[in-house]
């Protein structure tokens, strides 16, 4: 394996453990099932792709990731409101639904819909089917438009910002707010006796689940520099939430772990051989299998709803002897 | 008027079949409230057994003894698939709650469809045309309706989705079989306790839905393309055709099939750009489940504390 | 930035390896071999490893052999990235040959301006894929040329003066034809009467043929692939649009040609290579690969080889990516399997095409060798 492809993995990685934290407030702490993420994914990747192609100045240098980074983030959040305010009335498999359908729209739409080409393409259409690239604009414009995705894709810099964002919404789950969303994951009918207003935290965990998404679609572009509405399908709604179910859904850490555990995978099946089969060709099939065997053996995921493993607080509380006391 | 008429027909033919598909789902979910993402996949399987008969069959048989057969053995292979599917994978989680079953059902589609790519690695297959009498060709004769051709056996879709449907409904209303089915969709439990062998009328409601999907498959492998992913689409507009029409709902489900069939071509018919088709479907869907969640025909049931 | 220095480390192990002390010249190859573009790029290989055995045959270049390192890019835009960086970083390879498509091609444009090694795509035809970028190359017609020819064909030789253009959305091949076809064939004097487009992966075409023979356009272009290209010949037939089609270089293989039923005969294309032309560099090309491979060659496989020859043509030149990009800018009047290449400041080649118009041969269908046309 290249050091090439393992620096590109690890950064993909590090995107889709945003998606899985992201995915988890919605789904994970609120109870919601979200299948449309990608379609937020995909609406932040194009404001801040859309953003750096017309609204790029070469003097604020770095400033202009902010710019579309906060881009993408206003964007998700405008579509998130958009889609929140029909799914408060809807539940269960209604809800999965139209957020799915909410996801392939905004995919088939993206298919469709063309652009002006701005500064960059003059007198051209960009976006469509085959996406917007950084790429394909005359080599004598480069310096106008740097290429910073050396180093707000980079590592370093990835991975701290999913660090942060843990953090952050660990510390969301554990105060008030959390706390109200995770009460009306459990009974939505003893919440609103309990004085919840429903409707505005469920509102509130579209817009902070989407939001982040929309960011991790930022930070995607500015890797990819390429991005095409093909990537952002059902498969990719289903993969992030199979990583927060592989992790446990209600986890942050959890979902961190699932997102790492699956991003990893294919990477290392592509270059395993077993008895002359190149195990990389059969990874949807192996996915698919893991799917299914997973709900069916361990469906609270490796975490549960905590923090920490079971296994490891169990352990931990079981080290306390009885005459320590409580 | 022209274009009306053709996108009219259009609409109603591959509604005919999205309502076929649609009575699969929505008698699934009447029973044990599971979305069969996988039920698309039981029409992909369908199309591949029917083409395997084909492929099969001597190559002088007369189309009109090969298309009825050929309907058949899909329907029967889409009845195997279904009861393996529902044995191996959907029975064990019966119990597991909603998130479970639902991400089994997605597990069982992405397994399906990959174990389909390895036939002819993934390249589509289609019936050959190039002998006339084939059925290829058959199918492919084509008469033209208000200025555009449309398949002759895009006809016969109609008829096929209507008697199936007038048979499934006389099961459901009129047989024992059909009753012990209502019950179990009302209450699993009470049914069980009324000496109900729970099991076997999940299991039999799973190859009736899979009948239904393995029949659809054959009628469009004939003229269209056969390929791993066939299914995805038509799954998703038929599952969205079972939830307007109202899911649980026999007629609502034809209904469904038929509205969405012909919104999606009077969609092209309104000059929109062909490529916002698929968004029609999707469309319908939200704008039903704002205005009537339960779908047309669908029963209303209300959350009791 | 931290990345930029080890590709310059690297060119610089590269300039002292490769000028002939090692005794091997590596030569990096990014091509899909999984995917769906499966078919193409092992034909582009089996071209591009035939020239190579030859070469290294007669001795190498400079008295080296050439080494091809070969990575699957699986059709992906960022696999492709991702195979040429360790390419050209890591390998240390002189030049990179492939990807195949148009999409794929510009993606790698400016990794390829900033690790400095030179890109030749055998098939990409694209117009962007060398614009402003000294070190991307393509070894076919660009599609401007190739629109070109096509719409000039049409209207002076078919004498066909309305068209209708159907395009596959997710390919900057299509669009790219398209805007020539459209621009060159208004240009001759015809008229562009309907537009349609179509996704890839779609079975169905019945609405968008509707709407074109509605237009009562004279003559199709498609300037598309498999399989949507013989479901819409097909289809054509069957919503009753009789006008014979045309089409470009992606129709140029046995699963148009001889799948797409009946309907294809007396259609046109524009091909890069056939295996009919009597010149003595085709005939002894498709005896070699008829020898190597026991099956005839097609475009991508003269393709492949021709990129080789290129490669080589610029060796003698030096064998650091530097030299091997002067050198192939320096490429004039060379005799290639797919006629006679200069390459231009820009990248492009010039070179001529060929009009294959399709026939029957027996029972099967064949493009059968209408004109030459030169640039």
């Amino acid at each position: 394996m290249s050091w090439y492809e393992l620096h590109s993995a690890l950064g993909n990685i590090g995107i889709f453990a945003i998606l899985a934290l992201s995915l988890n407030v919605i789904c994970g702490m609120t109870g919601l099932l979200q299948l449309g993420q990608a379609g937020f994914f995909a609406i932040g990747a194009y404001a801040a792709g859309l953003t750096s192609i017309y609204l790029t100045f070469p003097e604020l240098g770095v400033l202009n990731f902010a710019i579309s980074a906060a881009a993408a983030i206003i964007a998700a959040g405008i579509f998130s409101i958009i889609l929140g305010i029909p799914c408060l009335r809807l539940k269960g498999d209604y809800l999965a639904i139209t957020t799915l359908g909410f996801g392939e729209i905004t995919r088939l739409v993206l298919v469709n819909l063309q652009f002006p080409g701005g500064k960059m393409y003059p007198g051209e259409k960009i976006g469509g089917a085959t996406g917007i690239k950084f790429t394909e604009f005359p080599g004598d414009l480069w310096p106008a438009y740097p290429n910073y995705s050396a180093e707000f894709a980079s590592l370093w810099f990835t991975w701290m910002l999913v660090i942060i964002t843990c953090i952050l919404l660990i510390n969301i789950k554990k105060s008030s707010f959390g706390r109200a969303m995770m009460c009306i994951r459990e009974d939505e009918i003893a919440a609103q006796a309990m004085g919840i207003n429903i409707s505005k935290y469920k509102m509130m965990a579209f817009l902070l689940s989407a939001c982040i998404a929309g960011f991790a679609g930022a930070l995607f572009f500015h890797k990819e520099l390429a991005i095409a509405p093909g990537k952002f399908n059902l498969i990719c709604s289903i993969e992030i939430l199979l990583m927060i179910v592989l992790g446990g859904l209600g986890s942050f850490s959890g979902a961190l772990t699932g997102a790492v555990v699956l991003g990893i995978t294919p990477y290392i099946l592509r270059h395993v051989e077993i008895c002359g089969y190149r195990l990389g060709e059969y990874q949807q099939l192996m996915y698919a299998v893991l799917l299914i065997i997973l709900i069916r053996l361990a469906p609270n995921g490796i975490f549960g709803m905590n923090e920490i493993p079971r296994w490891w607080k169990s352990s931990v509380i079981s080290r306390r002897s009885p005459a320590d006391g409580k | 008027m022209d274009n009306f008429i053709f996108f009219l027909t259009s609409g109603l033919c591959i509604g005919a079949v999205y309502a076929l598909i649609a009575l699969g789902y929505t008698l699934v979910y009447g029973i044990i409230k599971l979305i069969n993402f996988a039920h698309g996949e039981f029409y992909m399987v369908g199309a591949y057994a029917g083409f395997g008969i084909y492929l099969v069959l001597p190559s002088g048989t007369p189309a009109i003894f090969a298309i009825p057969l050929i309907i058949i053995s899909s329907g029967i292979a889409g009845i195997i698939i279904a009861v393996l599917t529902e044995q191996i994978a959907y029975k064990p989680i019966r119990k597991s709650g909603r998130l479970a079953a639902l991400l089994t059902a997605i597990g069982v589609s992405f397994l399906l469809q990959n174990l389909a790519s390895f036939i002819n690695k993934a390249n589509p297959l289609q019936y050959s045309s190039d002998k006339v009498g084939s059925i290829g060709e058959i199918c492919q004769r084509s008469v033209s309706i208000g200025g555009g051709g449309i398949k002759i056996i895009q006809f016969v879709y109609i008829p096929v989705t209507l008697a199936l449907t007038l048979i499934l409904w006389y099961i459901v209303m009129k047989t024992n079989f059909g009753r012990a089915m209502r019950a179990v969709s009302q209450d699993p439990d009470a049914a069980a306790l009324m000496g109900i062998n729970i099991d076997s009328v999940i299991r039999k409601t799973f190859l009736l839905g899979g009948l239904m999907a393995g029949i659809a498959g054959a009628l469009i492998g004939f003229h269209s393309v056969i390929e791993p992913m066939m299914g995805f689409m038509p799954g998703l507009k038929a599952f969205i055709a079972a939830v307007v029409g109202g899911i649980g709902s026999i007629p609502g489900a034809v209904l469904g099939g038929l509205i969405i069939g012909i919104v999606e071509n009077m969609v092209l018919f309104c000059n929109v750009p062909s490529g916002y088709k698929d968004v029609a479907a999707f469309v319908v869907l939200i704008l039903v489940l704002l205005v009537r969640p339960q779908g047309i025909l669908g029963r209303n049931t209300r959350e009791k504390v | 930035m931290k990345s930029l220095k080890f590709p310059f480390a690297a060119l610089l192990f590269a300039g002292i390896c490769h000028s002939g002390i090692c005794g091997e010249i590596k030569v990096g190859v990014n091509l899909p071999l999984s995917g769906n573009l499966t078919s193409y790029g092992k034909a582009t290989l089996d071209g591009i490893k035939l020239k190579a055995e030859e070469i290294n045959a007669a001795g190498g270049v400079n008295g080296s052999k050439l080494v091809l390192i070969i990575e699957d890019n699986k059709g992906d835009q960022t696999e492709t990235r991702n195979a040429y960086k360790k390419l050209a970083g890591s390998d240390k390879v002189v030049a990179v040959l492939g990807p195949i498509t148009s999409t794929n091609a510009i993606a790698v444009r400016r990794d390829a301006a900033e690790i400095k090694v030179p890109v030749i795509s055998p098939t990409a035809t694209n117009d962007k894929v060398t614009l402003k970028n000294p070190y991307m190359f393509k070894a076919c017609f660009s599609d401007s040329f190739q629109g070109k020819i096509a719409a000039n064909y049409a209207i002076k030789d078919k004498g066909l003066k309305t068209a209708a253009i159907l395009i596959d959305m997710n390919s900057d091949y299509s669009k790219g034809l398209c805007e020539s076809f459209k621009k060159a064939f208004e240009t001759a004097g015809g008229k562009v009467v309907a537009q349609e487009s179509y996704q890839q992966k779609d079975t169905e075409f019945g609405a968008q043929l509707k709407k074109i023979k509605e237009s009562n356009a004279q003559t199709l272009f498609v300037p598309g692939y498999p399989p949507e290209v013989q479901l819409i010949i097909k289809q054509a037939k069957v919503i009753g649009y009789d006008s014979r089609l045309c089409g470009a270089d992606g129709w140029d293989n046995e699963a148009v040609i001889n799948g797409s039923g009946p309907n294809v005969e007396g259609c046109f294309i524009v091909g890069a290579f056939s295996r009919e032309d009597q010149r003595p560099a085709v005939q002894n090309f498709v005896s070699s690969f008829d020898k190597m491979y026991k099956t005839k060659p097609g475009t991508f496989e003269a393709l492949g080889y021709d990129t080789v020859s290129m490669l080589i043509e610029a060796l003698k030149k030096g064998s650091t990516p530097e030299a091997v990009k002067d050198g192939l800018h320096a490429i004039k009047d060379f005799e290639a399997v797919t006629g006679k290449i200069s390459v231009t400041s820009e990248g492009d080649v010039e070179k001529n095409a060929v009009i294959l118009e399709i026939g029957k041969d027996g029972g099967k269908f064949v493009g059968k060798y209408k004109a030459t046309v030169n640039p």
